[in-house]
């Protein structure tokens, strides 16, 4: 197992803009996710299919169906973002035991950044062993962590930018003195809310989601604000405007 | 070198002795107050960060001495006669800080801006039966104030409109950088943040992954600073956990402050981190952990 091993990639919601800096450019396939379904085993050769689906449960079950669909292959399958335990989501995979989560968030992807690992119930330890060698030789740090909603990097930010909504929401500050606040006041790289816009307010309501109904704590609840800019289309810098706006209109959020 | 106005800061713990050298070093006559007792620890605790500045080539040994003796200390309130801003950074109690409120009111000038730099207690409440509760708002200056750059300024329902416009003022020439909040529990930086401890030690608890597994996720995965194990056992295992309660009560329970067992076992172990060698991490002598 090298940096050049054959990996396949499905491009779904979330993929990385500069997806050659996660997986290099030897080797790699790109398969159009529109054929997943139809198109078969499409590279026989691929040791890892590396799934971004940055969704709902519903729809990463679906896009992990899709997958298995498309036919047999002994290649791990690494799933980004999970927004359940992968135990579960692997679960709509006809081989759950070759199913292993992973996470990053794409703002903090660079060579030597850490990506978390997480083997659920039923993967067995090659498929996680196979993923982790794989982004080691691409020259990333990994921790394999338990596996649950979120993993850890993206639910500890997630319950961040919620309670900054929150604080938004009720009206103590203005969306400028929270991010400013956070930044200056405790070091963190974004503030809150202009790093919810650049993830996307959609995939922190997934995530938020997530934790919520595999928890069934209150804690967990997503903030009304976030749903309802998900809910007018109001995503984040992808969609123009999530919390800032960001089509340089002076809108605000 | 001082620019007219003067500075009354009271309280000489290490938070008062951060605001008072920062007032001092951009300029403003600036007077200490404490009780008999505690005014040589101020005393050597601003003269130890003067030094520091020494060391580090930022003043000379004359400027020094410049600064040292220009900064007041006295015992009893006479200062606050003629002080433009009163900012109090005592023991956090509410009595204790009503009680010094109503005696500052007794002594100060009409337009001078009373300043809290409470960090867990309603500023609203504090304000509360003085004659003009107008002029009171919050400095929430952040530790080492020396060195932090954010003030949070809070306002209450009764903060004068002008008030708060010189608060901004003041904060800007002490060279801070200012945001304006809500009198709430916690104002921005320690409701928000609270998360970022809390929710990685529910993580650990769960058994989802170690400390030193978080800490290293959050620094080389999402690029903060210092991992959350690493910061509470910085700021002291006690504190946090006092915060955590503290804002949690204050929002009647909301589950999203749900303070959590291990930080309560950490403090009844008196693990309370580096300042006792020992947290969520054991630390040798000299720090390192």
């Amino acid at each position: 197992m090298s940096a050049t091993t054959k990996v396949a990639v499905v491009p779904g919601p979330g993929t990385p803009k500069e997806l050659s800096t996660l997986l290099g450019t030897e080797g790699v396939t790109v398969w159009d996710p529109s054929l997943v379904e139809t198109s078969g085993a499409l590279d026989p050769e691929a040791r890892i299919v590396f799934l971004f689906a940055d969704a709902g449960p519903t729809e990463q079950k679906r896009w992990l169906a899709a997958l298995g669909r498309g036919g047999s292959t002994d290649a791990a399958v690494a799933l980004y973002a999970p927004v359940l335990s992968v135990s579960e989501l692997s679960m709509a995979y006809p081989w759950p035991e070759r199913v292993v989560g992973f996470g990053f968030l794409e703002q903090m992807l660079s060579p030597g950044s850490l990506i978390e690992i997480a083997p659920g119930l039923r993967t067995r330890p090659e498929a996680a062993d196979e993923v982790e060698v794989f982004l080691k030789a691409r020259g990333f740090e990994t921790e394999r962590v338990g596996d649950f909603s979120g993993l850890i990097l993206r639910r500890v930010l997630f319950m961040i930018i919620n309670e900054a909504a929150y604080a938004l929401w009720e009206g103590i500050a203005t969306r400028e003195d929270i991010d400013l606040a956070m930044k200056l006041g405790t070091n963190y790289p974004m503030g809150p809310l202009e790093w919810a816009d650049a993830i996307g307010l959609d995939r922190v309501y997934n995530g938020l989601k997530g934790l919520h109904e595999e928890y069934g704590d209150d804690r967990y609840r997503p903030c009304p604000l976030i749903r309802k800019l998900v809910m007018s289309g109001f995503t984040g810098k992808r969609a123009g405007r999530g919390f800032y706006p960001h089509n340089g209109e002076g809108v605000t959020a | 070198m001082e620019n007219g106005k003067k500075v009354l800061v009271v309280g000489g713990g290490t938070m008062g002795q951060g605001i008072a050298l920062v007032c001092a070093l951009s300029g403003y006559g600036t007077t200490v107050v404490d009780l008999p007792a505690a005014l040589p620890r101020t005393r050597a605790g601003i003269e130890k960060s003067l030094a520091d500045r020494v060391k580090k080539g930022r003043m000379s040994a004359a400027e020094m001495q410049g600064f040292l003796s220009s900064i007041r200390m006295e015992e009893g309130l006479d200062a606050a006669a003629d002080a433009d801003w009163i900012i109090e950074a005592i023991v956090e109690t509410l009595d204790a800080k009503k009680t010094l409120f109503a005696e500052i009111e007794k002594r100060m000038k009409v337009d001078a801006v009373v300043a809290t730099n409470t960090s867990s207690l309603s500023v609203t409440a504090m304000a509360a039966g003085m004659r003009n509760p107008g002029c009171v708002v919050g400095l929430h200056f952040f530790n080492p104030a020396t060195v932090m750059p954010l003030v949070e300024i809070v306002r209450t329902c009764w903060t004068d409109e002008a008030q708060l416009k010189k608060s901004f003022e003041f904060v800007t020439s002490i060279r801070k950088s200012p945001v304006l909040v809500k009198d709430t529990p916690g104002f921005i930086v320690n409701r928000i943040a609270r998360s970022f401890a809390v929710e990685s030690i529910k993580i650990v608890t769960e058994g989802i992954a170690t400390p030193r597994q978080v800490d290293r996720i959050m620094r080389l995965g999402g690029g903060f600073k210092m991992g959350p194990f690493e910061l509470m056992d910085m700021v002291g295992i006690d504190i946090n956990f006092a915060v955590t309660q503290s804002i949690f009560r204050a929002f009647f329970e909301e589950p999203r402050f749900r303070p959590q067992l291990l930080q309560q076992e950490l403090v009844n172990a008196g693990r309370l981190g580096r300042k006792t060698g020992h947290g969520v991490y054991a630390y040798e002598t000299g720090g390192k952990k």
